[in-house]
């Protein structure tokens, strides 16, 4: 797979309740099965490379290894049909992504035990990452018990973010407004008594009103491109608050 | 890639920021901001559902529809552009449910008629109106900025901006209540603010008219039937529960509200605290706000250009006054420098006294304590017009006083006299150096001022305040803190040089205590830097973090500039020697240096060696001018009357006389008188037990002897003072050129006398020219004096005359000279002319005379 590419053109703004095809209700509706469906969800991938990488990375691995097996895990994503784990009707690509990736790194344990056992012979029954089985067996570490469902969850809120940045400072710049975006970036954040208005706009050579315009246009552009984003990932425009909301959150528990 | 844990803190939630958050910002925050809406009244399921862009783009074919700026309760505008004028505009479509009832449509047109009557730079204009496909529209002024609300959620205002808003509103109100226009729905998202900073009050929709003209009130209502006029936060009581009896006044009233909001960043609810206990602000601000916010219209500002009155009447100072009590000081002038202005008054006013009581000191002490004072009186006053003058005197005197201590010493050795150039300079004449020292007063006074008046240097030293419209608020740009840390620096070097002031004084730049007045500017500098009044933004002190680096090198910078004066002083004298002065160029001065006093007797240069005519007299002469400066002495109390002094000298011109007058008993007799003298002496030391037994035996045998020699010498009374030529003149009356004359002209020994008196004066008039006080003609007409009485003593009268030529050519050149440069007449030139010719003339007719027996010369 080749490195994330700009991303094509976001649908129509959603509001007051209109249904918007977005990428991963189309690859939800046709299953993953149409070509469409499979190009939706090969840019989706795509876009969220960078949170997997860091959780299979976060395990412990070193970076190349890290990187060839989320090359891999993609490889298997797409060619497969990974679908019959998901239902279709609630699932937020988000959470179909962890639990793909999940079912990957059990896979893989399998595989690396079983190696490691002198392959090819028949296991005991041993409790794997099969969440049924509450049998009091032989207990394995699950070591990617380790690594959280919130620290995806953030790496997944920061992927979201950096994409929203990216986005947001390629128009500024191609608008000429390079300088405007890097000054008012901290803003960002929301109104704050620590930031200085006053020190802006001396740096731009333009007035504390005209940074309060940039500033509003800048917050307002970069809401409609997260929330366009996130509307890409959920099944339902609905769900756009509640996943933002459920993100907000994790990003404050740490 | 490793993290490098410097851990960044958000501004706005407090949390520490991992290291891989998206460009360095806390992720919580950016995401929260994404989530929370930017628009106000963007309400989730909002009233009005706008009608789909193809449908607006097809009724208005003369526009194209650019965008959807907002949805509200009276309708959805949009940013639209018209083609045929190139220019941007908003198109404002009513509810469709309005559309089609014909009186809606009348009283529609009627208000928007109004509407376009509003003609104000403040007021969003009116361009178009009317009916479309169904669209029941407004075309207006299309503002690029955002509104109150939009701006009061992107960056909080500080009391400046919002002191300069508001009389803009204000004046937009009351020309449209001039007009019979009530807006009555004035609220933060009715007031726009473009990027230039002008601020447009819109959506007059729901505007009341009272057209009295036509004797009726019409009410016309472009909102939603049965929604409430204006929102309630804003509206004034009376709109709630009397919406009939409105007048202006509410407008007044929300107004006051969004003053408040402006001001606090929250609404006056319920019982709320004043504007200035919410924020750093003027406390008459409270009385324009609460006085706008209250119940009864009646207590109100009654019309907005009264409430603009009061608000440019604050000028535009939002910050405390310097008597709110609030905590910080309004000129938080650091607590140790208030404690050190007395002292600098103090110090300032001693320096002065001495200079004062003298009636005579040098300028440069006068300047210290001027400067001094001018620095305890700066730091202690809180005027800063006071400030301002005391700080520009100070840098002044700095540069003054660094000229004069510093780089003149250095260059001429010792001193300050300009025109007293020695060592190894002493081609540079003296104009030059003085010069230079004027240059860098000038150059000092001329920096300070324009440091004042910088607007952004003044405002960071607390002498004005910053406006909102100022390209540079505070703080101090960086490039000129540095240009006033390097002038600065300099007094500050002082401070430290002042405190190697033994040091100093020994390597001869003397007055080392002249420094302390450019110390005491640089104290006041360091403090005016430190010290701002505070803003109502409350910048954090954190850009004077760099501090400490700062003052760092300005100590060393203070340790090294002294130290290395000190070296250069202590080698200069070394390099420098002392020169004579040189002789006055004169050709009859050579003649008399051989016959010109080698030794001195007491401090007088004696004319002629004993022996000669006329050295008795002249030793009458030096006795007489002995008892009379013993007498001096007596007077001051440092010569006892009756002391060995005192009786020794009066014995001596009792002696002269006596020898002078060729009476040896005199003599004698005055020493008897002495050693009598001497014995009281000695007895009275020997009963105060000071004296021994030994030095009254000696003074009783002196006495004896003395005794002796009396009774030997043949001679009529000592007191039978023979008649001389002129008995009175015996003892001095007159005096001349200052020096008492012994005896009149024509006895023997005057001529020798006045010889004697002209070369002393010729020495007065060369050590005042050495000084630079010498009269102008005095020094030929003394030269002349002297020539002639040597003339006279040696009986060559023919040298005088010679000698009166030379003076008269002289004068003849001077007064040439003088008419030349213009400040002598041609009368005065003749008048010269007509003396050298007569002096000419008596040389020529003495030298026919001739007397050319050379006398018997003295050695």
């Amino acid at each position: 797979m080749s490195h994330p590419a700009t991303s094509p053109t976001p649908p129509p703004a959603a509001t007051g309740g209109v249904f918007v095809t977005t990428r991963w209700t189309r690859v939800l509706a046709a299953r993953g099965e149409s070509p469409e469906a499979k190009a939706a969800l090969g840019e989706l991938c795509e876009a969220y490379w960078t949170p997997v990488f860091r959780f299979l990375r976060r395990e412990g691995r070193d970076d190349e290894t890290a990187r060839e097996l989320t090359q891999e895990f993609f490889a298997r994503v797409l060619a497969r049909d990974s679908f019959a784990h998901a239902d279709p009707g609630r699932g937020r690509f988000r959470s179909f992504l962890l639990g793909a990736v999940r079912h990957f790194l059990s896979d893989l344990r399998d595989r690396d035990g079983a190696a490691k056992r002198g392959g090819g012979q028949i296991a005991e029954t041993l409790s794997t990452g099969d969440a049924s089985d509450t049998a009091a067996g032989i207990q394995i570490v699950d070591t990617a018990a380790d690594v959280p469902d919130t620290y995806f969850d953030r790496q997944w809120a920061f992927a979201l973010m950096d994409h929203a940045f990216a986005k947001l400072g390629e128009e500024m710049a191609a608008a000429g407004k390079a300088a405007h975006f890097a000054a008012l970036k901290p803003w960002l954040v929301g109104e704050t008594p620590a930031l200085s208005q006053a020190d802006a706009a001396r740096s731009l050579g333009i007035s504390e009103g005209a940074i309060k315009v940039g500033v509003h246009r800048l917050r307002k552009r970069f809401r409609e491109l997260v929330r366009a984003d996130v509307a890409q990932t959920v099944p339902d425009t609905a769900e756009v608050d509640a996943e933002l909301r459920y993100l907000i959150e994790v990003l404050a528990a740490r | 890639m490793n993290t490098i844990s410097i851990e960044s803190i958000c501004p706005k939630c407090g949390a520490s920021i991992p290291p891989d958050a998206p460009h360095g910002l806390c992720p919580g925050c950016v995401l929260s901001g994404a989530a929370t809406a930017t628009e106000a009244g963007a309400k989730p399921g909002g009233r009005i559902a706008p009608p789909p862009r193809e449908a607006v783009a097809a009724a208005f074919p003369q526009l194209e529809i650019v965008e959807l700026l907002g949805v509200g309760g009276m309708g959805v505008v949009y940013k639209a552009r018209q083609p045929k004028l190139d220019r941007f505009v908003a198109l404002k479509l009513l509810p469709v449910s309005h559309a089609s009832d014909p009186a809606f449509a009348e009283r529609f047109q009627r208000e928007a008629r109004f509407l376009a009557r509003l003609n104000h730079p403040n007021i969003v204009s009116v361009y178009d109106f009317g009916q479309s496909n169904g669209f029941c529209f407004l075309l207006l002024e299309y503002v690029d900025g955002v509104n109150l609300r939009q701006a009061m959620q992107a960056g909080r205002f500080s009391p400046a901006e919002a002191l300069a808003i508001v009389p803009k509103i204000c004046g937009a109100m009351q020309y449209a209540h001039e007009h019979g226009v009530l807006h009555r729905d004035i609220k933060p998202e009715n007031i726009l603010l473009d990027s230039r900073g002008t601020v447009k009050l819109a959506d007059f929709g729901i505007a009341k008219l009272s057209d009295d003209s036509a004797g009726a009130r019409t009410d016309v209502t472009l909102t939603q039937s049965g929604a409430r006029l204006g929102t309630p936060h804003y509206m004034a009581p009376e709109q709630i529960e009397k919406p009939s009896e409105v007048d202006h006044r509410a407008d007044i009233y929300s107004l006051g509200v969004v003053f408040y909001e402006l001001l606090t960043g929250e609404l006056p609810l319920g019982r709320f605290a004043p504007p200035s206990e919410k924020a750093v602000l003027d406390s008459r601000v409270d009385a324009i706000v609460m006085r706008a916010l209250a119940k009864e219209r009646e207590l109100r500002q009654q019309s907005a250009g009264e409430v603009k009155t009061q608000v440019e009447g604050l000028g535009t100072r939002a910050d405390p006054a310097p008597a709110t009590a609030s905590p910080a000081p309004a000129t938080p002038m650091p607590a140790w420098a208030i404690r050190l202005a007395p002292i600098l008054l103090a110090a300032g006013g001693l320096a002065l006294l001495p200079a004062v009581l003298s009636r005579s000191g040098s300028s440069l002490v006068c300047l210290w304590g001027l400067s001094l004072s001018l620095t305890g009186l700066a730091l202690l006053t809180s005027r800063p017009k006071t400030r301002a003058f005391a700080l520009v005197g100070d840098i002044w005197g700095a540069g003054f006083t660094f000229a004069e201590l510093c780089v003149l010493p250095l260059l001429a050795k010792s001193g300050s006299l300009p025109g007293q150039a020695s060592g190894a300079l002493r081609g540079i004449p003296g104009e030059f150096l003085f010069a230079l020292a004027l240059v860098l007063q000038l150059a000092g006074l001329v920096l300070g001022a324009w440091i004042l008046c910088r607007r952004d240097v003044r405002s960071a030293f607390g002498i004005i305040t910053p406006k909102p419209g100022d390209p540079l608020p505070n703080p101090w740009p960086h490039r000129l803190f540095w240009l006033a840390i390097a002038i600065l620096v300099l007094p500050i070097a002082a401070l430290i040089a002042a405190v190697l002031g033994p040091v100093l004084q020994h390597a001869g730049l003397g007055a080392a205590a002249g420094f302390i007045p450019m110390a005491a500017s640089g104290l006041l500098g360091f403090c005016y830097l430190r010290s701002r009044p505070a803003m109502a933004n409350a910048q954090p002190v954190a850009s004077w973090n760099p501090w400490p680096k700062r003052i760092f090198w300005v100590v060393i910078a203070g340790i090294v500039i002294p130290a290395t004066l000190l070296v250069i002083a202590l080698l200069v004298p070394m390099l420098s020697k002392q020169m004579p002065s040189p002789p006055p160029p004169t050709v009859v001065q050579e003649k008399t240096a051989e016959a010109v006093p080698k030794g001195e007797v007491d401090g007088l240069p004696q004319v002629l060696p004993a022996g000669t005519p006329g050295a008795a007299a002249l030793k009458w002469h030096f006795a007489w001018v002995k008892v009379e400066q013993n007498r001096k002495l007596a007077a001051t109390g440092l010569l006892s009357t009756g002391g060995p002094e005192m009786l020794a000298a009066q014995r001596d011109l009792a002696v002269a006389e006596a020898e002078f007058r060729g009476k040896p008993a005199d003599a004698a007799a005055a020493n008897v008188t002495y050693a009598k003298g001497m014995l009281a002496n000695a007895r009275r030391s020997f009963a105060s037990g000071t004296g021994s037994q030994s030095d009254v035996n000696d003074a009783t045998l002196a006495l004896a002897q003395a005794e002796e020699a009396l009774k030997n010498t043949p001679a009529p009374a000592p007191t039978n003072r023979a008649a001389t030529a002129n008995p009175e003149a015996s003892l001095p009356t007159a005096e001349v050129g200052g020096l008492p004359q012994v005896l009149p002209a024509g006895t023997p020994g005057a001529a020798a006398l006045k010889w004697h008196f002209a070369w002393i004066k010729l020495e007065d008039n060369r050590k005042m020219a050495a000084v630079g006080t010498a009269p102008p003609g005095g020094m030929l007409a003394a030269q002349r004096d002297l020539a002639v009485a040597e003339a006279e003593y040696r009986g060559k009268p023919a040298d005088a005359a010679a000698a009166n030529v030379v003076y008269a050519k002289a004068m003849l050149a001077n007064a040439r000279r003088m008419y030349s440069v213009g400040t002598a007449t041609e009368s005065e030139v003749n008048d010269a002319t007509l003396a050298l010719a007569l002096a000419e003339d008596a040389l020529k007719s003495i030298s026919a005379a001739n007397s050319t027996n050379p006398p018997a010369l003295p050695q």
